[in-house]
């Protein structure tokens, strides 16, 4: 018990102390990095896909690196979980490296890492591995369209979920690096309303022209005489362009030019009458734009040289690093402004944007207008001026969301189609577990009357163990292990997401009903009626018992001291955890589970000789692994002592001197003083069909006789026995601390 | 700073590159400046360290959406890098040395070739962008490990000539078929004046550029003005150069050397076809605009003592810092 105390109070320490490490641990350490560039370096191109050699460098707008042979490029390589989540079964992504063609067909792909609990074995992974290489030809463009191509999802037996991700992210991530590139022709899907800011339609400009100059809905720039020549003045203009001034009075204007974005409604409406209104619709395309340009003054904005060429030479927009030139074929003509205030100009031009240019209306842009000044016969000096604009707040109609944001969800909504999906595909299989569940709940519950009856007990306790193993173990591979809560506590540093532990059903609805019970009852709910290995053991053990293969008792000194063994490979696989999730995943094969149930024995030699070997020991010392070796048993027993109830009876004599119970107790969990050790005890209520035991328990043999006696002769004294027995109930003795 | 390969050419095993201007401790300039009182801010001052034509680039402010200012920047940097660079295949000047004409030159291209002429004037022809074909031979041939062959410089000399160079709002064109233009001399400095540009017409100040040339616009945002210190061959000065609304460029002829040995200069000498015969280590102007002072400080390299006195009189506005 001391020795049990401190190590218990050791592990408790070193959880928190390690938790509390985990949390400190800067959630920046862990990056988003795309894994292309560690995968390709492991595997050579050519592999991937035999008329490659070489792979080319990264781009920097989707982890993709270029396949190439010598020179050409012949197709894309990516990493399916650098792109889409690819979190398979095991709360681990799946990762597949895989090549697409220019024409977005799949060149080839290679699973490289998967930690997949039933895709361990020798031939599963060889069939997870066909599989993902039978991707290899697949033509990803029926896929971009609703509904997807319709092909059927390939199906392997029992691997459902594993499978089916990698289908989805395999797909997933190929049409983004597809739509990403234009690979096969497919564009971008258009970028879905509210992810971009957008002019709004409705908001209508000021009604006179000072109004929008104020609102800055019009944006001016003057040039004058005095200012121009000053500006050619200046020490790096050519000394000769000083000599060229222009010889009005500085005042004097050389330019008034105002501009907007007219293609905005509120400002056509506004500015122009509703044929030129028609006619300018006519001239923008769809995503298109349109600017005004309008100016008074000596100086043209459109100059010359566009009645041989078609080019503005003088005029560019300038938005985000792009530049905008105009062409005098996206020119249309405006006469005069009919609102007031409006100055008369000489020159008012609408200048169409076409939607390839990219410009957004709603951001901040700028005009540049080029000033030159000739100099003799062909010399030129030259300025540029610049006119910012920026569309007013109130006619802008802000994003909701931005487009990572929406990517976001919908790599969300992808990922709650597949889990409902799978959760739907097995319908039949969380029917059985929550049944299942409900009978072994009511059996708690009502423990008392269950245990009345021996013989009910133990075949219920066949029962339920044969349908845990046979159901959840071998059927729906609803096994958990110790890697569950790896993969859970290294999400704490990388960032928890339930969508990871929901996708699959079995172990998820198993986690949360180990939790509540741990909660109510302790591991024993788990360990000694859930766990499928467990209920292997068990069974394998009755039938040794009957066939009388001799018991062998441990020692209790011996017993206790071996319970630690299990906190130690805990401890170690946690620790292993902090520094590499594979490499504890590897470790975690102290765990038979995979070995017995998920691959059904058929597995290397190793693992098999392994497994033997366990359930060789357990046929001599019953539940030998549960008891010392299991880090899933260890784990759950940590907390066992928070439970609020205390459901397994005892009397004041019980350990004192009476030991049948602690003889009896399959695993060893009695200590010789009588208390239960709740870190140990599977309950599997065999001390409880004792506790009423009219032929075994000396407590209620006594009591019976005693009543005998009473009821044979002397006067009621029912009612004081009665208190004996209430003095002698569990809540006051319990289970000690 | 200016440890640019002066004429273009990604940098190479030849090329020798290395720093020489740092900005002071602003600590040093905070105590005095804040009692001064000198638009003293209490904003954070925010650094952004990049690149710009191939050379490392940064913009210091304080200002508390300096990010989205510093993004602003980046964009009009990376649009004029589009432009200017010889890096990039598809700038403006990649085309116009490709094909040896461009239609529809961008304005910046046009404003800046219009000063070179101006300092090309004042410089007796000196500082010539047109000496990218000797240039790309002297880059080529130390890529190999030797020095050019004399035919093949006289080859290349022969198509040196800012003469040649022909450009107006709807072209620009050469004389000769072959020849080329590096702006390297003077377009990081052209790029700092545009930076400044945009940012001052958004109303900001105290903001320094440096694209590999300094522009100040306004001084330190804690006071004072931005403290420059300047580095001779890994030797930096003591005295601190104090820049406000001013730029300053410099050049090392031999910062940057075509061969390991470090004797062929980056700069040089469009006349004779070869790297710097001047004693200089380290050239320094400062100037109004960084683009004249860029192009000064290289043309500086080729010149004496005297001849530089000269030709700065055609600017009355540029000083010699540094010269040694």
């Amino acid at each position: 018990m001391p020795l049990f105390r401190t190590l218990r109070d050791f592990a408790l320490g070193a959880l928190l102390a390690v938790s509390s490490v985990f949390l400190a641990f800067p959630v920046a350490a862990q990056t988003d990095e795309p894994q292309l560039p560690k995968f390709t370096a492991a595997f050579p191109a050519s592999s991937l896909v035999p008329e490659a050699d070489a792979y080319g460098p990264m781009r920097e707008d989707i982890p993709v690196m270029p396949l190439l042979r010598g020179d050409e490029t012949i197709g894309y390589a990516f990493l399916n979980s650098d792109i889409v989540s690819s979190i398979g079964y095991s709360s681990r992504p799946i990762d597949i490296l895989a090549a697409i063609s220019p024409d977005a067909v799949l060149m080839g792909a290679s699973m490289r890492r998967q930690s997949e609990p039933l895709l361990q074995s020798g031939t599963r992974a060889q069939d997870a591995h066909t599989l993902v290489q039978s991707y290899a030809g697949r033509d990803l463009k029926p896929e971009a369209m609703p509904g997807g191509s319709g092909i059927d999802r390939p199906y392997i037996s029992g691997i459902s979920t594993s499978v089916r991700v990698i289908e989805d992210s395999l797909v997933r991530a190929g049409l983004k690096v597809a739509f990403t590139l234009g690979l096969g022709g497919l564009e971008m899907p258009a970028r879905p309303e509210g992810t971009y800011d957008r002019v709004n339609p409705d908001v209508a400009a000021p009604e006179t022209w000072q109004e929008m100059l104020d609102a800055g809905l019009l944006q001016q720039l003057t040039l004058t005489v005095g200012a121009v020549n000053e500006a050619f003045a200046a020490p790096y203009q050519p000394p000769a362009a000083a000599q060229y001034p222009l010889k009005r009075p500085p005042e004097d204007l050389v330019i008034d030019l105002y501009t907007t974005v007219i293609s905005v409604p509120g400002m056509s409406s506004r500015l122009l009458r509703e044929v030129e209104q028609r006619d300018l619709a006519t001239m923008i395309e769809e995503g298109g734009s349109a600017i005004m340009i309008g100016a008074r003054g000596p100086y043209s904005w459109r100059g010359t040289a566009y009645r041989y060429d078609g080019q503005y030479d003088r005029i560019e927009l300038i938005q985000d690093g792009k530049t905008i030139r105009f062409n005098s074929r996206d020119y249309m003509s405006i006469y005069q402004f009919h609102v007031e205030g409006a100055p008369i100009l000489d020159e008012i031009g609408l200048l169409a944007i076409p939607a390839f240019a990219e410009f957004d209306p709603t951001k901040p842009w700028r005009l540049q207008l080029l000033v030159q000044r000739n100099m003799g016969a062909i010399d030129r000096a030259y300025l540029t001026y610049g006119l910012g604009f920026a569309l007013p707040s109130n006619f802008v109609i802000p994003a909701e969301m931005t487009l990572e944001q929406y990517e976001a969800e919908q790599e969300r909504a992808a990922k709650v189609a597949m889990r409902n999906d799978i959760w739907t595909a097995r319908a039949p299989e969380i029917a059985g577990l929550a049944a299942m569940l409900a009978v072994l709940t009511a059996a708690f519950f009502f423990q008392g009357y269950l245990t009345r009856s021996a013989r009910l007990t133990f075949w219920f306790r066949i029962a339920y163990l044969s349908t845990t193993l046979v159901f959840l173990g071998w059927y729906s591979n609803a096994q958990l292990s110790i890697v569950n809560l790896m993969a859970l506590l290294s999400s704490l540093r990388t960032g928890f997401e339930w969508d990871t532990f929901t996708m699959e059903p079995m172990t998820f609805i198993l986690w949360f009903s180990v939790a509540a019970a741990l909660i109510f009852w302790g591991r024993g709910a788990y360990c000694g009626w859930l766990c499928p290995f467990g209920a292997l053991q068990e069974l394998t053990n009755r039938l040794a018992k009957l066939l009388r293969i001799p018991q062998v008792t441990l020692p209790w000194g011996l017993n206790e001291r071996l319970w630690a063994v299990k906190y130690i490979i805990f401890l170690g696989l946690f620790g292993v955890t902090l520094t590499s999730l594979d490499t504890a995943i590897r470790y975690a094969e102290v765990e038979p589970f995979r070995t017995a149930i998920t691959l059904k024995f058929m597995r290397a030699w190793p693992f098999t000789l392994y497994l033997s070997v366990l359930l060789f020991i357990g046929l001599f010392v019953e539940r030998f692994y549960c008891r010392y070796l299991c880090p899933l048993g260890a784990a759950l027993a940590i907390p066992a002592r928070i439970r609020m109830f205390d459901w397994i009876k005892r009397y004041r004599d019980c350990g004192n001197p009476c030991q049948i119970c602690s003889n009896e107790c399959m695993v060893q969990s009695i200590h010789p003083t009588g208390e239960i050790n709740p870190n140990e005890c599977l309950s599997c209520l065999h001390c409880q069909v004792q506790y009423q035991s009219k032929t075994v328990c000396p407590v209620v043999i006594k009591q019976v006789k005693r009543r005998d006696k009473i009821a044979s002769g002397v006067h009621a004294v029912g009612a004081a026995m009665e208190r004996t027995q209430h003095a002698n109930h569990p809540h006051a003795v319990k289970v000690a601390e | 700073m200016n440890t640019r390969p002066k004429q273009g050419k990604a940098p190479m095993n030849a090329v020798n590159r290395r720093r020489f201007l740092t900005i002071s401790a602003a600590a040093g300039v905070f105590g005095t400046g804040a009692l001064l009182g000198h638009h003293a801010t209490s904003q954070p001052l925010y650094r952004w360290e990049g690149v710009a034509l191939g050379t490392s680039a940064s913009i210091t402010l304080a200002h508390p959406e300096a990010k989205r200012i510093v993004a602003r920047a980046r964009a009009e940097i990376a649009r004029l890098e589009g432009v200017f660079s010889l890096y990039r295949a598809d700038s403006a000047l990649s085309r116009l040395n490709a094909t040896g004409k461009l239609d529809q030159p961008p304005f910046e291209l046009l404003e800046c070739l219009s000063l070179c002429g101006t300092v090309n004037a004042a410089t007796d022809g000196l500082f010539d962008p047109s000496v990218q074909p000797v240039w790309r031979l002297y880059a080529d041939s130390y890529d190999l490990g030797r020095a050019p062959d004399a035919e093949a410089l006289a080859t290349a000399q022969a198509l040196v000539g800012w003469g040649g160079v022909h450009a107006d709002a709807a072209r620009v064109s050469f004389a000769r078929a072959g020849m080329a233009l590096t702006l390297n001399g003077v377009a990081q400095g052209f790029i700092a004046d545009r930076v400044a540009a945009l940012l001052a017409s958004e109303g900001l100040h105290n903001i320094l550029v440096d694209t590999g040339e300094m522009r100040a616009l306004g001084g330190h945002p804690r006071g004072g003005a931005w403290p420059i210190s300047l580095d001779v061959d890994g030797q930096i000065l003591p005295k601190a150069l104090p820049l406000r609304d001013l730029a300053l460029a410099s050049s090392a002829p031999r910062g940057t050397t075509f061969d390991d040995a470090r004797t062929q200069g980056h700069i040089l000498n469009p006349a004779t076809g070869a790297p710097s015969a001047q004693p200089w280590r380290l050239v320094s102007v400062t100037a109004p605009q960084a683009a004249l002072a860029d192009a000064l400080s290289s043309a500086f390299c080729l010149m004496t003592r005297e001849e530089i006195a000269t030709a700065l009189t055609a600017f009355p506005s540029a000083r010699l810092v540094y010269l040694g």
